[in-house]
């Protein structure tokens, strides 16, 4: 098909849009936020909410202590519940407290590198996105990073949050020591051969054991790294997934639904030559996938045809930068989601249930699957934990229409290979069944009872998740 | 993924609703990205939340200190646009992702980064 025949059917069948309805697919089900009140000093209390807006609170204190010693006290003197916020990218109520809300960003930036073995400590409440220059300047890498950078380094490593690799790790294995200032004031240093138990809970910690303030990364060579971005036909890639997963540094895979295509993504080191990524396409692509869903939900057959025409002759993009240029992209276009994690022998099998059930019954959904491999590792929370390789599945669905829907009815395809969820994004398993996931799980309740007496640092959604609502 | 748009979208674009161009800007973004507010406090919370998204094209979001992406804005009025700060608004995240900043604050934020930079012998 010629690029115009396609533009002009397009235009054809875009004049079909009065049959296709007004569904708003749920988005008269979404949760609201508190209204602002006006508090005692005369200025109004805003709500919080979390980075799709999904999650919310009306905290009664907003507070950024500037140093150890204020959030030491404050966590001590301080009454109701305090939580930490790093920078609301979690999709679960880790965060919403309508009492105290603590913002890390006073403890942030590069605080000391060293060259000969490429560590290097950063505040905690550091953007991923704002580690990349000076780290580069110090000649250093992070060893991965994911694709969104708006996160902090504790929230994300609160959460285990990772990027794609078989043998690169989550951002928690990164660690080799940290300090938490726990809810009693005291200030913790753990490492693997300080206090090993606490760093191996506090690498992902959920923010329930106390502020992680600092933490100290073994980190690579600064390096420019080569990214390759291609569509393959969806059952050709997956037949390639395995050797793409072994051959690539990292590799990670978007299943567009709907369609018979997918997106692969590789990224190398390279000496080549600089060849900085182009403008970013991937929101405009997310917003016209919405608008042919808006347009011909109610006719599948003529989408999967369109979004396949128009893949048809997509030419691959190639680009050479330093790494924290090539690993982030920018993610404009907010969404709610649900990613678990699977034993790497499972992940294909399952990835072809999960989108042959999300195109069978979830005709509204047009975001991507995204497909990804960790190395597994130790820490008591990590969903990786006991596994050699992680293989990983995540559905999105548009942050202004109702994800329940799709989530409830994915989730029990991930439960019988004993499917772990991302703790910053949404599921339903409750304490028991984590348990049963997570051989530390127990004893991880045990440490945060002893650090935390009051559960001063445990909201609703905390309590319950482990055990104690 | 990324070609979609070059096919479909210019045949869609009369149904688009969505807001587009909103990161134009005679600015390029390192003159946008040189900009910092004058007051240190306000820095910081500019630094630490407004700069990732208001200095990055692809983010969608008015380049800060480019008259023309935030001409339009302004004229919706403060009040409409604090609101829209702090409820979010389309890829916008509620309160820029500043879990500390007050309605003042973000009053101030907001007027920072639709101010245009001033010539040098001004």
């Amino acid at each position: 098909m010629k690029r115009r025949d396609l533009l002009t059917g397009s235009a054809g069948l875009a004049l079909t849009m009065p049959l296709a309805g007004c569904d708003d697919y749920g988005a008269a089900n979404m949760p609201q936020p508190p209204a602002a009140v006006v508090g005692a000093d005369g200025q109004r209390r805003l709500p919080w909410q979390n980075w799709s807006g999904y999650q919310s609170s009306l905290p009664e204190r907003r507070l950024a202590p500037a140093s150890e010693d204020e959030l030491a006290r404050l966590l001590a003197d301080s009454r109701g519940t305090i939580r930490p916020v790093g920078s609301g990218h979690s999709f679960t109520p880790l965060v919403p407290t309508d009492d105290t809300l603590i913002s890390l960003r006073h403890f942030s930036g590069l605080l000391q590198h060293d060259p000969q073995t490429l560590t290097a400590t950063v505040g905690g409440g550091s953007r991923l996105g704002s580690l990349g220059e000076p780290l580069h300047a110090a000649g250093q890498a992070l060893i991965n990073m994911p694709d969104i950078d708006a996160q902090t380094l504790a929230g994300s490593m609160a959460t285990a949050t990772h990027g794609t690799g078989a043998q690169l790790g989550a951002l928690h294995t990164a660690a080799i020591a940290l300090r938490l200032v726990t809810p009693t004031g005291e200030a913790l240093d753990c490492s693997p051969s300080l206090r090993p138990e606490l760093f191996a809970a506090a690498q992902v910690s959920l923010g329930a054991l106390g502020v992680i303030t600092q933490v100290t990364l073994q980190n690579v060579p600064t390096t420019r790294m080569k990214r390759r971005v291609w569509i393959e036909p969806f059952d050709e890639l997956v037949e390639r997934f395995d050797s793409l997963a072994a051959a690539h540094h990292s590799f990670e895979m978007y299943c567009i639904p709907h369609c018979d295509h997918a997106v692969g993504i590789t990224i190398d080191p390279t000496d080549e030559p600089l060849q900085p990524r182009g403008p970013e396409q991937d929101n405009d692509a997310v917003m016209d996938l919405k608008r042919l869903r808006d347009l011909l939900a109610w006719f599948p057959a003529a989408r999967r045809w369109l979004i396949n025409m128009a893949l048809q002759d997509y030419q691959p993009e190639v680009a050479v930068d330093v790494w924290h240029r090539i690993f982030p992209s920018s993610r404009a276009v907010r969404f709610n989601e649900m990613e678990y994690h699977l034993p790497r022998e499972t992940l294909l099998p399952t990835l072809r249930e999960v989108r042959q059930r999300l195109e069978q019954r979830h005709p509204g959904v047009f975001f991507p699957m995204e497909i990804r491999v960790v190395r597994g590792d130790d820490a008591w929370l990590s969903p990786f934990q006991g596994h050699d390789t992680s293989g990983s599945i995540a559905v999105h669905r548009y942050y202004e229409e109702d994800p329940l829907p799709l989530f409830r009815d994915v989730e029990p395809l991930y439960q019988p290979m004993g499917g772990r969820p991302h703790w910053g994004k949404m599921h339903s398993l409750t304490p028991q069944t984590l348990a049963d996931r997570y051989p530390r799980f127990n004893d991880f309740v045990a440490l945060q009872s002893r650090l935390d007496p009051q559960g001063r640092l445990l909201n609703p959604y905390l309590r319950t998740l482990l055990g104690h609502g | 993924m990324h070609n979609l748009n070059q096919f479909i979208a210019p045949a869609l674009a009369a149904l688009c609703l969505a807001g587009c161009g909103a990161g134009s800007s005679s600015l390029t973004p390192a003159q946008s990205r040189a900009l910092t507010p004058a007051d240190p406090d306000l820095a910081a919370l500019y630094t630490a939340s407004c700069k990732a998204c208001h200095t990055v094209p692809a983010s969608r979001a008015p380049m800060t200190g480019s008259a023309r992406a935030w001409g339009v804005r302004m004229n919706k009025g403060m009040d409409r646009l604090l609101e829209n700060t702090i409820s979010g608004y389309k890829g916008m995240p509620p309160m820029g992702l500043c879990s500390d900043c007050s309605e003042s604050d973000l009053r101030d934020l907001i007027s920072f980064m639709a101010t245009p930079p001033q010539p040098a012998d001004s």
